[in-house]
């Protein structure tokens, strides 16, 4: 059924056709839409789910550690600050190996108070151990939410699935909502070897001392590491019952380019209308839609990269002190390569600017008239200096 | 791609107008994307809200600078607001408001279409006495004076989308479609 | 054995994927470790030891607490066959002790017992599991510490019959407290209860007269609590003019139904109970009535809230004066001659001596004096062996006279009068009998019965019968505030009783004070600390960072604690808010 939704509605029933059986959440501007939605269902009966009314987002990611602990599949979904609360709770869950999938609309940090769209809040969060997806369209939010029940169950590990605010999360655009038989055949029950059961006690996430310590946490980066197959696996195990495929990236005229536009999230869209344009025009240019963060798909970046010229990479985010994030992570995936691309960093949208296709098409024009990248990433868009 | 910029005052509905138009339109088989333009809301401030229609998906995930047309949920706004920013040459402005279009010719070279949404929504009890809910006049309206979408399709659009008094709304549009001066 | 050893891991693919337990801590005992343990002991309640009749305080409140009115009836009748009287007349020296009033305020215990006693009476007294001995008892005199003693004799298997002087069973209960305090019908159904046990009373006997004293001592034991029943004189000029009335023959003629007609306005002479009393009598009776003691309010030995509701009433009391002399005027008596004193250096007592103020006599005209400034006990029909002093029948720490068959209570052998004693000397007589007629040494058993460190005894103890262990805690120490752990207790207000309209007082004799209401009982009841007594509350389950702490099985009450895992913390003791358990050096 397709329907006109909104990003955040997608949201609301990726969750709900995943057959969640808890919801924890606290309301936060631009994410509301999507626990007030699963609220609504939990009310109407539409969903059979417990949702937990809770004081904070600590409480939230605290409520959701505890019911997936008991075995129950459980959501919940925040944003910026909210999430900012959580960091604590976030390395709790994925330390745990709790198969919790969680939504982040990407918004701004405070202060300035600024509600619009930027990646900071949960690249901010790349090292607690979650999975983390960025995804393009409210299709591939609803689609993300359910592939990530899948993705975390199997290898488990939380998964986070992040969208623009308001870009995404505000925006109407046709989705199409399969059948939720269609999803129970796809989406095995939430079935753990090990859950806090009465009947069975045991002691759970106790002390670990130096001498089982490190393989604890070995056994988390091994985690990671087969969730870079297990994620393929998946988006293309969905792509054979859906119709609509994903991966860990997506890659569009990269085969033959000698510069490849690297984004992610909806800053992808109007750069593939950038990328066709110029195709077009007999330009040699490609795109790479970095979806999956975490894990980093280090080999994929390198193999697409490898022997390419140039490198473009267009970052909403600022890690302070550094740079572009994506821009940094990708030159670290590819330094040992002999063969490697310059990489040119720019920062562009923070805060919900607008990344239009004249932006991206004035980023690429800048690089065709540079002879290296700056040192540090450049900031496009930015009011003049004088 | 056709883009459509609505201006309006926070509670009348134009961001519920701009979804009512994007059903329309994507159950006559379009792509849509509806938005609001996101800022500090509060009842009665000027508030804006974006349509695109396409044959195909897309792309543009930013506000709309160069409309193809405007709509005007309120005719006082003009004061206030640069509604024609960016307006396509011979673009529509649809404004919601008791005058006639020649009495708009100082917007400059675009055509005016205009319709008495409030009375239509008050005489159909829509919103509250002193504030009523004109969006739904509008899109039928604008189904008249763009002919990009079906009135039957808005009218069907309202009836899937509006929770309450939707036959009163449907109503609403038709009468503004037949009523609509261009 | 598997589950007791600890686990290592030698390799990555044994380790769980997760930190989750594989295996139990079982194996990590306490060894050695511990040096205090902690143990489970029911301490005395400070309630249950002020009790001078030794009534299980806190067991009864912890019954009433769930809604077991009639259970806690019972429980009570295991101590006091008198609970409908104790719960009007007692002067409550538990609710004295009581914990709960360094708190708020004490449980309301005096108005628990009486809505306890409301319950229909049992078919029979609490068993006792004791066959008839065949042995008999004679007891003369049938007042709270006869009847007392008679009832607990006949539940231990003997045959107790007991002789009265008067036409009615129940001693000063009939004849000195006034109806509207102890309303004739709750003491009748209480004495009826008491010979439904197994107790003959015999009414209009008086030792000495009607049944000589080689009679009374063919019976195996014999146990005299004749009380007090003379009049203490005032031996002032004119003493035995007519309008001069002794207090208790006062109180005894209006129980009795034949009130003596009093004048329009009545002097009392004396602080006790029995000025009180006569005060609040003469004042229903029609008078206006003044009391004149020669100490100070401090110093009236009368319990404070009767003078309290006798000056709500209208009694006026007048503090130190002291008669110097009764007035007449052609044989009858015209008034009084008073003087006024000031309080000297304190007596044997302990209260400070009235002194009279020289010059300050007046003159008071009446024709009605009651005096009560105190009873002595009738001794001189007892037999020579029979040792007394001052007045008072010598006893030893458990009742028994220079005979060793013979046994006294009661008013007779006691300094200290009132009913809640009395029965307490009853309980302890009954005991000392019972092991007398055994032939059991009772100083080996005293130690064991009693309760705290006041004196009073436990029958439940004396028998050791069923329940033991929760019955009335072990003897020694006796729970203060201190030991308890107030972050477990919430403030609560005392429920209160209503009292008789005053406009109702002065012309009737129906009961002053009504009963708690049935729901607030409860409420009420829950108010109780359970000083020293395991509630099974959870907490030393709970807090016990061990798992050391164990429930016993379905069906039991309390806990164990599993010795191998307890660490000696302290914990649950600290934790523990009614002080029921103790930390003690290991055995």
């Amino acid at each position: 059924m397709k329907k006109v939704l909104m990003g955040n509605h997608a949201a609301s029933w990726g969750a709900k056709l995943s057959r969640v059986r808890m919801i924890a959440a606290y309301p936060i501007t631009p994410q509301t839409h999507i626990v007030e939605e699963l609220s609504e269902m939990c009310s109407d009966g539409r969903l059979d789910a417990k949702f937990l009314k809770v004081e904070s987002e600590h409480s939230a990611m605290a409520s959701v550690i505890a019911s997936e602990t008991t075995g129950v599949r459980s959501f919940t979904a925040s944003s910026s600050n909210g999430l900012a609360l959580m960091h604590e709770m976030l390395h709790w869950a994925a330390g745990a190996r709790l198969p919790i999938v969680m939504v982040n609309v990407n918004r701004a940090l405070a202060p300035g108070w600024n509600i619009w769209a930027d990646q900071g809040d949960s690249l901010a969060q790349r090292d607690t151990g979650w999975i983390q997806i960025y995804v393009e369209d409210n299709q591939e939010v609803l689609d993300s939410v359910i592939q990530g029940y899948r993705i975390a169950e199997q290898v488990n590990l939380p998964v986070m699935v992040c969208y623009d605010a308001f870009f995404l999360s505000h925006t109407y655009e046709p989705v199409d909502i399969p059948d939720q038989e269609s999803v129970d055949s796809w989406l095995p029950s939430f079935e753990p070897d090990n859950f806090l059961d009465p009947e069975n006690p045991k002691a759970y996430y106790g002390l670990v001392m130096p001498d089982n310590y490190m393989e604890m946490r070995y056994r988390l980066q091994q985690a990671h590491e087969a969730a870079k197959r297990v994620v393929s696996e998946v988006g293309n195990s969905f792509g054979n019952h859906f119709g609509r495929p994903y991966d860990l990236v997506e890659t569009i005229h990269c085969d033959d380019a000698e510069t490849v536009l690297i984004t992610s999230s909806s800053a992808t869209s109007p750069a593939r209308l950038v990328v066709d344009k110029l195709r077009d025009a007999g330009r040699k240019i490609g795109l790479l839609k970095m979806r999956v963060f975490r894990p980093f798909p280090t080999e994929i970046v390198q193999e697409i990269l490898g022997n390419k010229k140039t490198a473009i990479v267009i970052d909403r985010n600022c890690s302070w002190g550094k740079g572009g994030i994506f821009a940094d992570e990708i030159k670290g995936a590819i330094n040992n390569l002999s063969n490697r691309p310059m990489v040119y960093s720019f920062i562009a949208g923070l805060g919900g600017r607008g990344i239009t296709p004249d932006l991206i098409e004035d980023i690429v024009k800048q690089v065709e008239n540079s002879e290296s990248p700056a040192t540090s990433s450049e900031w496009i868009g930015l009011k003049p200096f004088n | 791609m056709i883009e459509i910029r609505l201006h309006g005052r926070g509670g009348q509905g134009a961001v519920i107008a701009s979804k009512i138009l994007a059903v329309a339109m994507f159950n006559e088989g379009k792509y849509v994307q509806a938005f609001p333009k996101f800022g500090v809301e509060r009842r009665g401030a000027p508030v804006e809200a974006f349509l695109r229609q396409d044959n195909k998906k897309i792309l543009i995930r930013s506000d709309i600078d160069k409309p193809d047309h405007v709509l005007v949920l309120d005719h006082t706004l003009i004061d206030v607001v640069n509604i024609t920013t960016g307006l396509t040459k011979n673009g529509w402005i649809l404004i919601n408001t008791d005058l006639k279009p020649t009495d708009f010719d100082s917007l400059g070279s675009f055509r005016v279409a205009c319709v008495n949404a409030s009375h239509i929504a008050a005489d159909l009890h829509l919103g509250s006495r002193n504030a009523p809910i004109v969006n739904t006049a509008i899109c039928g309206s604008f189904a008249k004076c763009s002919g990009l979408v079906e009135l039957a399709s808005v009218c069907d659009a309202i009836k899937e989308e509006v929770p309450v008094k939707a036959d009163e709304n449907a109503e609403a549009a038709t009468i503004a479609f037949k009523s609509t001066i261009v | 054995m598997s589950d007791e050893k600890p686990i290592t891991y030698h390799n990555l693919g044994e380790m769980p994927e997760y930190v989750i337990s594989e295996a139990s801590m079982l194996w990590n005992k306490t060894g050695t470790w511990r040096y205090l343990a902690p143990r489970y002991l029911t301490q005395t309640p400070p309630c249950n030891q002020q009790c001078p009749a030794g009534n299980d305080v806190e067991g009864f409140i912890r019954l009433m607490e769930k809604g077991a009115i009639a259970e806690a009836a019972q429980l009570i009748r295991e101590e006091n066959p008198f609970p409908a009287v104790c719960g009007r007349v007692c002067y409550h020296p538990c609710e004295t002790g009581c914990n709960r009033t360094q708190f708020d305020d004490p449980v309301a215990i005096h108005s628990l017992e009486r809505v306890a006693a409301e319950q229909p009476f049992p078919a029979t007294p609490p068993e006792t599991g004791r066959p008839d001995s065949g042995k008999t008892v004679a007891i003369i005199g049938s007042g709270p510490s006869g009847l007392t003693a008679a009832y607990h004799l006949a539940r231990m298997g003997h045959q107790p019959t007991v002789y009265e002087a008067l036409d009615e069973p129940g001693g000063l209960l009939r004849y000195g407290i006034p109806a509207y305090r102890l309303p004739r019908n709750i003491l009748k159904a209480e004495v009826d209860h008491i010979t439904s046990c197994g107790v003959k009373i015999i009414c209009g006997k008086r030792a000495g007269v009607d049944i000589s004293w080689s009679d009374l001592n063919k019976s195996d034991a014999v146990f005299i609590t004749v009380g007090v029943h003379r009049n203490r004189r005032l031996e002032i000029p004119a003493e035995n003019t007519a309008g001069i009335l002794p207090g208790l023959g006062f109180l005894e003629s209006v129980a009795g139904g034949t009130p003596p007609r009093l004048g329009q306005h009545v002097i009392v002479i004396g602080g006790g109970n029995t000025a009180i009393d006569s005060a609040r009598c003469a004042l229903r009776l029609g008078s206006d009535v003044s009391i004149y003691y020669h100490r100070s309010r401090d110093e009236m030995p009368a319990f404070e809230e009767e003078v309290n509701e006798a000056l709500k009433e209208g009694v006026k009391i007048h503090f130190l004066t002291q008669p110097v002399q009764f007035l007449t005027d052609n044989q009858h008596l015209a008034g009084i001659q008073l003087r006024e004193t000031r309080l000297g250096s304190p007596d044997e007592s302990g209260r400070r001596r009235p002194e009279p103020v020289p010059g300050s006599e007046f003159d008071i005209p009446v024709n009605t004096i009651i005096t009560a400034i105190g009873e002595t006990a009738d001794l001189d029909w007892l037999p020579p062996e029979i040792s007394h002093e001052n007045n008072r029948i010598t006893i030893n720490l458990f009742g028994q006279t220079s005979l060793e068959k013979v046994f006294a209570g009661g008013d007779a052998a006691l300094t200290e009068h009132n009913v809640t004693t009395a029965i307490g000397s009853g309980k302890l007589a009954a005991c000392a009998i019972d092991a007398f007629l055994h032939n059991q040494d009772f100083t080996g058993i005293m130690p064991r019965i009693t309760i705290g460190e006041t004196g009073a005894v436990s029958v439940s103890r004396y028998l050791n019968h069923g329940d033991a262990h929760k019955k009335q805690g072990g003897p020694g120490k006796v729970v203060s505030f201190e030991d308890l752990n107030l972050a477990y207790f919430r403030k609560s207000a005392r429920q209160k009783i209503t009292t008789l309209d005053f406009n109702n007082r002065s012309s009737s004799f129906e009961e002053v004070n009504n009963g708690l209401s049935g729901e607030v009982t409860v409420i009420e009841a829950k108010r109780c600390f359970h000083c020293g007594v395991c509630t099974d509350c959870d907490n030393c389950y709970m807090f016990c960072p061990d798992i050391a702490i164990l429930k016993k099985g379905p069906g039991e009450e309390g806990y164990r604690i599993n010795m191998d895992y307890c660490k000696g913390c302290g914990i649950c003791v600290n934790e523990c808010p009614r002080a029921a358990m103790i930390m003690e050096k290991e055995q």
